[in-house]
This record gives C-alpha cells, structure tokens and sequence, in this order.
C-alpha cells in the first residue's frame, strides 16, 4: 500500500504527467531544486567549519606517501587522505563496508542531519538515492585479491556486495528506507556530478520530490595508487613540502595527487522543501540551477575543449542563465599539462576572461568518482560565505592562460548568486552544475 | 552479556563479536543456541565464521563447520576453535589444510 506523502499538495503522479513535466523541462529554462542538506567526509575535514577554513585559506591536505610493493622500487607519491575510521559506521545489511561505503554513509546521515530529513518526513516512494563512485569498491576489491594470491586465503563471500559499483547506493536505500530509486553512476571523474544532476531531473520532471545524492572514492590502495602511478598523471611530492605537489593552472604544474572522501546533498522540489520545516538551510536558501551532460566523444583520455564549451553552454542554457550572470568557475583543474590547457581554452571561451577561476583539488586532491560531489560542496560554501576560494599553489600561472585565477588569498564576493562547478572526466564525459543562492540575503 | 557459567574465553570471545559486529541481543547468545537461530542471514553467518577466524588467527575446516548446516551450535563452533587451537600448537596433529 503506497504511504501517505508528507505534503498534501498536488502531486503528479501519472506517467502522462511525468512525461509532459519532462518534455516542457527540455524546451526551457526549469524550476531549480532545492538543496536542503550537506554532508561530507574529505581530507580537509568533515564539519563546515575546518571546510571553510581549509578552503579559505587555501590550505592543502596533500601529503607525501611511500608506496612499497614487494618485488618493485618504493614510489613516492602525493596523497590527500581523509582522517575516517570506516569501523565508525555500520551498514544496514549487517555486511562489511568497504572504506569508501562506510564514507558514504557518514556524509550521507550528515546531509540528513542538516535537512532534517527522518522517517515520516518523506514518502518512501518519493524519495531516491543518486550515487556516483568511478572504482566504488576499489578498496575492498585490493585487500580480498591481496588475501587470496598473496595468502592463499579463500573468498568473502560477501566480496561481490561490498565491492559492486552500486555497494553504497544499495547501503544508503537500506538506510533511509528510498524505494523512488537507487541508481549508482560510475563516468570515471564526473560520476558524482552525473549523479547530482541526474537527480535534478528526477525531481524537476516529477517522479520524485526528494534525493540523497552525491559520490564517493576511496582508493589509497596499493593496486589502485600503482595503476594511476603508471598512467603518469600523479604529481611528484616536492621534498619539504609535499602539501604544493598539485598546482592547477601553474605554468609548473605537474598532476594530481590522489584523494578520497565522499560528498553528499539533499535535494527537493521546491514544494516540498517549502512545505515542511527542514533545518539550517531555511535561512539561506541554496539551490541547483542547471546541469548539463554531454561527451566529447574524441579520444578516451584527451580533453576536448569543444566537447566542454557545449556542455557548459548547455548547463547555462538549462539555467536561463547568460554566461556574465556566473560569478564564479569551480574548475575540474586537475593541474595535468593537457586537462588544464583544455579547460583553460573552454572557460575562455565561454565566460571571456572576467569571471573568476579557482581549482580546489590544490587542497583535496583528486577525487575522482566523488570528485564533482565534494566539489560542489565547495561551490554551495562559495554561496553561502559570499566568498571566493583561492586556488592553493597557484603562484605562478600558465602564460598561455587569460583567465582570472583566484590566487593567494580568498576574494570577497558579497553579490555572489551563480556558481559553476564543472567535472570532465576520462572516457569523453563531462558535467556542469549550476548552485546558486537565493537573492535578498 | 551470557552466564558466568557459560564465560570460556573462546565463548566470551564469540560472544562479543555477535554483539558488537552483528547487533545480536546478549540475551539470545547462549552455548546451546543453533547459529541458524541468531537471527543472521545466510551470509551474515558466513561472514561471522570469517570474523571469528580473524579473532583467533586461525582458519576452521570448512567440511567440519558450515555454519549454514541446520543443529551446529555455538558450543560446537567454541569446540572447533579449541581443537584447531591445539592442532596449531601441536602440529603433528594436525590435519592436513
């Protein structure tokens, strides 16, 4: 028997109506959906306060690791690790967690928390998870085989639940009780910004009122930290000061350094976050105004600007926005010498050179899968301080880039209304996100 | 928590890895109790038997120990990790891996 919805208003509940909601969502500017919650678990912290200090400052949790396999030379390598016990969460199935599910979990409760999100406030039916990851159970799948090659232990024969792509979505619907959906996303660096704006549309064309989206990765693991080692994109650790091995945009910049963490949001429709008391976001109400998703199609690793310039125009144009309205550019910045040159073209192309750029991975290195959830994290705090992040490390930029970089310190952005986050990921696909917050502050 | 007269240390042990890891209520954990009647699942139990093995550093014979088989008690499963104990510490009585 379908429960009772927490709101009483109009409620679209036939196909026919979804269908139509939809299709009139495609030819024009849609409605924004709400964003009610945040939770997240990252290296530069897991509360907003040493967040915002972090980013603020431009202070990087980026550190030097030695990777030791034995049979091959130490690595050195940059690593940007969260401070999370992942015994400190206990899944619904009574299954072990993999490091990056127990993440998910955590930062998910919290966005819950801040949403005042609880049994009885919505509609199971109405309520999905959207979830992105790009190796998911990376961790879990590393230790098992570890266990059985190297010492010859048998199975878990729970391998297979804890390391499927759709592990922490699967424990996230068991935990919040979802039956609207429960869809994992896994586009390599852009599959949490797919998930988070997949979503989006859910609620815009009607088929449900409220999601617990976002993504994750957890993957500081010797097989996976040896594989992206060997692609040569990882950044050097600089001797005395490891925290400056990733520098976006710098014309010395020289790859990422691999993070983990995991970023979550609530999102409503606007009905339904206004017809119900939901906590702290009520006094600054921050909102997605637009998403878009494209691929370059071109080359399985090589950004293509083109492929970038029509995915953010397409996000302004899912807006209503023109681009001299976005105040701010939360760049993929991932500092290798191809994936910078692309993007620094794309922004280019799109905004002039007037709007101002940061690359925050500089502090939390790269997070792949849960790269675009934490980095839209930092977009909403950019909102919600009025306040632009300085992208860490940035002392000298590209010569051949004419863009604004915010640099050394944060700048102050009082009108502050749109942000764009973007995500590019390998594999052709990228994804633009569009917050913004409510004017009248 | 169970009886004192049930307090072995491999019991306890057990015992307080079906609390703290798998939510069961120390009133249901008793030596007599089938592990069928936990209230696990199927690979809730399994997983319990590997987190057992973790405890003790030890790996128990699958043929001698299915926690899916209907009447293995958990004095049967505190018998079987006593008896691989002695085998790891008398070797010569061990069975073969």
């Amino acid at each position: 028997m379908r429960r009772r919805a927490f709101y009483g208003g109009a409620r679209v509940s036939s196909g026919a109506a979804h269908s139509l909601l939809a299709a009139s969502s495609r030819q024009a500017a849609a409605a924004p959906v709400r964003v009610t919650g945040l939770g997240f678990v990252t290296p530069i912290g897991h509360t907003a306060a040493t967040f915002d200090d972090a980013l603020f400052n431009g202070r990087s949790a980026v550190r030097a690791r030695t990777l030791g396999i034995r049979g091959f030379d130490p690595i050195e390598l940059a690593v940007a690790p969260c401070d999370f016990d992942p015994a400190s969460e206990r899944s619904s199935s009574r299954l072990p967690l993999d490091r990056g599910t127990a993440m998910a979990l955590s930062a998910a409760r919290d966005a819950a928390a801040e949403a005042g999100l609880h049994a009885g406030s919505v509609d199971p039916e109405r309520l999905g998870i959207f979830w992105g990851s790009g190796l998911a159970g990376a961790g879990a799948f590393d230790d098992t085989t570890r266990a059985l090659y190297g010492e010859q232990r048998r199975m878990r024969p729970t391998t297979v639940l804890t390391v499927m792509p759709n592990a922490a979505v699967a424990e996230l619907a068991l935990q919040f009780g979802a039956q609207g959906a429960a869809i994992a996303y896994a586009c390599a660096c852009a599959s949490s910004a797919v998930a988070i704006g997949e979503a989006m549309r859910a609620i815009r064309g009607g088929w449900i009122d409220v999601a617990v989206v976002g993504g994750h990765e957890a993957m500081l693991t010797p097989g996976v930290m040896a594989s992206w080692h060997a692609m040569r994109v990882t950044a050097p650790p600089p001797l005395g000061a490891p925290d400056s091995a990733c520098r976006p945009f710098s014309g010395d910049r020289a790859g990422f350094a691999l993070g983990e963490g995991a970023g979550a949001l609530v999102l409503e429709s606007e009905a339904h976050a206004n017809a119900r008391a939901h906590g702290a976001s009520e006094a600054m109400p921050l909102f997605l105004a637009g998403y878009a998703t494209n691929c370059d199609a071109t080359h399985i690793t090589n950004p293509d600007p083109a492929g970038q310039v029509r995915a953010m125009r397409a996000a302004l144009r899912d807006a209503g926005l023109e681009a001299a309205q976005i105040g701010h550019v939360n760049a993929h910045g991932t500092a290798t010498t191809t994936g910078d040159a692309a993007e620094a073209a794309s922004i280019r192309e799109v905004f002039g050179n007037a709007v101002p750029v940061s690359a925050t991975k500089a502090i939390h290195g790269h997070v792949l899968g849960g790269g675009g959830a934490i980095e839209m994290v930092a977009a909403l705090r950019t909102l919600a301080r009025g306040m632009l992040p300085p992208t860490a490390n940035l002392r000298m930029p590209d010569a051949a880039f004419d863009l604004d970089f915010v640099r050394g310190n944060a700048r102050e952005a009082a009108n502050l209304r749109y942000v764009v986050s973007n995500s590019f990921a390998f594999g052709g696909t990228n994804a633009v996100l569009i917050a913004g917050r409510a004017a009248g502050r | 928590m169970p009886s004192a007269s049930f307090s072995t240390p491999v019991f306890n042990s057990i015992a307080a890895i079906l609390v703290n890891s798998f939510d069961v209520a120390p009133a249901s954990i008793a030596p007599g109790v089938p592990l069928s009647e936990l209230g696990l699942d199927s690979l809730s139990l399994m997983e319990f038997v590997f987190a057992v093995e973790d405890a003790f550093h030890l790996r128990l014979p699958e043929d001698k120990l299915d926690p899916r088989e209907a009447g293995i008690t958990l004095q049967r499963l505190c018998d079987a990790i006593e008896a691989q104990i002695r085998c790891d510490v008398e070797p010569s009585m061990a069975a073969p891996a």
